[in-house]
């Protein structure tokens, strides 16, 4: 199963400067812990210590927001998942 | 003006209403020029900011001329320059819980152009309370965000974040960034006031300077949301 973990500009240097990188799993949680298999340095930006996502990232799927169960949603072949970090300046 | 569907009465329209901007730095410099050159008959402006000479990359309402003037005292010498038929209300003022309902209070709408978002949420909040529409709109970087809250009808910005904040401090951002957000969120300004178009509801437009491209992402109204989840689209 192909699925593709878009990353933000802020995280690519934690991915080798890569901004699209296939995954596997069946959730979105699942997804994201490949990632973090593949790239280590991104799971403090990720998660915090109790293993549920930093408030200030948003995970879509398919260009749609994934809340409430952000890391129990299932993903299909082809399907894209986008990692959003909260911008806040004006 | 001439464009199709617009004509005097979208032009009344314009002069009749009652814009709040609140913010007159990165976002609330194009903000308020636009909406300064459509015609708005009232804009009040709040900030609680002086220019500084590291604002000016960005901050094109301000001139190195300006630099120690408060922001809303410049803002409003360049905005009746540009037009003098359009009525200006400052506020030096810092947004909080015990002062935002009275600053939003007499508005049609809210534009945010804020840097920081427990301001952005006391707006989001105040909007929900008056049932007025509250134009979200943030940048850092190359990158910049909007989207258009109606209350009770569409996502509102604490169904997105549910409160989350960003790291305090300072947000680099290029010049343009929150030129073209700001430009956007005038545009929706314009567009809700004359009943035109669609408006970016439960859509983030998300802007990417470094990819080049505009991308556009589905959100949901929270039944359960602090903010707006006792509203329903009747009230």
């Amino acid at each position: 199963m192909s699925v593709h973990a878009v990353i933000p500009w802020n995280f690519v240097s934690m991915t080798n400067d890569a901004k699209k990188i296939e995954v596997e799993g069946n959730t979105v949680g699942e997804c994201l812990n490949y990632l973090i298999e593949k790239h280590p340095s991104l799971k403090a930006d990720l998660f915090n210590r109790d293993g549920r996502l930093h408030h200030d990232i948003v995970i879509y799927l398919n260009k749609a927001s994934t809340y409430p169960d952000q890391l129990g949603k299932t993903v299909s072949d082809g399907d894209e998942l986008s990692i959003s970090v909260l911008i806040g300046g004006g | 003006m001439l464009i199709s569907r617009f004509g005097r009465e979208g032009q009344e329209k314009l002069k009749a209403a009652r814009v709040l901007v609140a913010g007159a730095g990165g976002l609330g410099s194009p903000i308020l020029i636009y909406l300064a050159a459509a015609g708005i008959g009232t804009i009040r402006v709040v900030d609680n900011g002086k220019v500084e000479l590291s604002n000016l990359n960005r901050q094109v309402l301000h001139f190195t001329g300006d630099v120690g003037r408060q922001k809303i005292e410049s803002a409003v010498e360049k905005l009746k320059q540009l037009n003098p038929e359009v009525e200006v209300d400052p506020m030096y003022a810092t947004i909080s819980e015990d002062n935002v309902t009275g600053i939003v209070s007499g508005c049609d709408l809210i534009v945010d152009a804020m840097d920081n978002m427990p301001a952005r949420y006391l707006l989001n909040k105040a909007a929900i309370d008056a049932r007025i529409p509250f134009l979200h709109g943030a940048v850092s970087g190359f990158e910049g965000r909007a989207m258009t809250v109606l209350p009770g009808k569409s996502a509102c910005l604490w169904c997105i974040y549910h409160g989350a904040v960003t790291q305090e401090g300072k947000f680099p951002v290029i010049g343009t960034a929150p030129a073209i957000i700001g430009s956007i969120q005038s545009t929706e300004a314009v567009k809700y006031i004359l009943g035109m178009g669609d408006l970016l509801l439960d859509r983030l437009l998300m802007y990417d300077g470094l990819s080049s491209k505009f991308e556009e992402y589905t959100v949901h109204k929270d039944p359960d949301c602090d903010h707006c989840g006792h509203l329903t689209e009747e009230e």
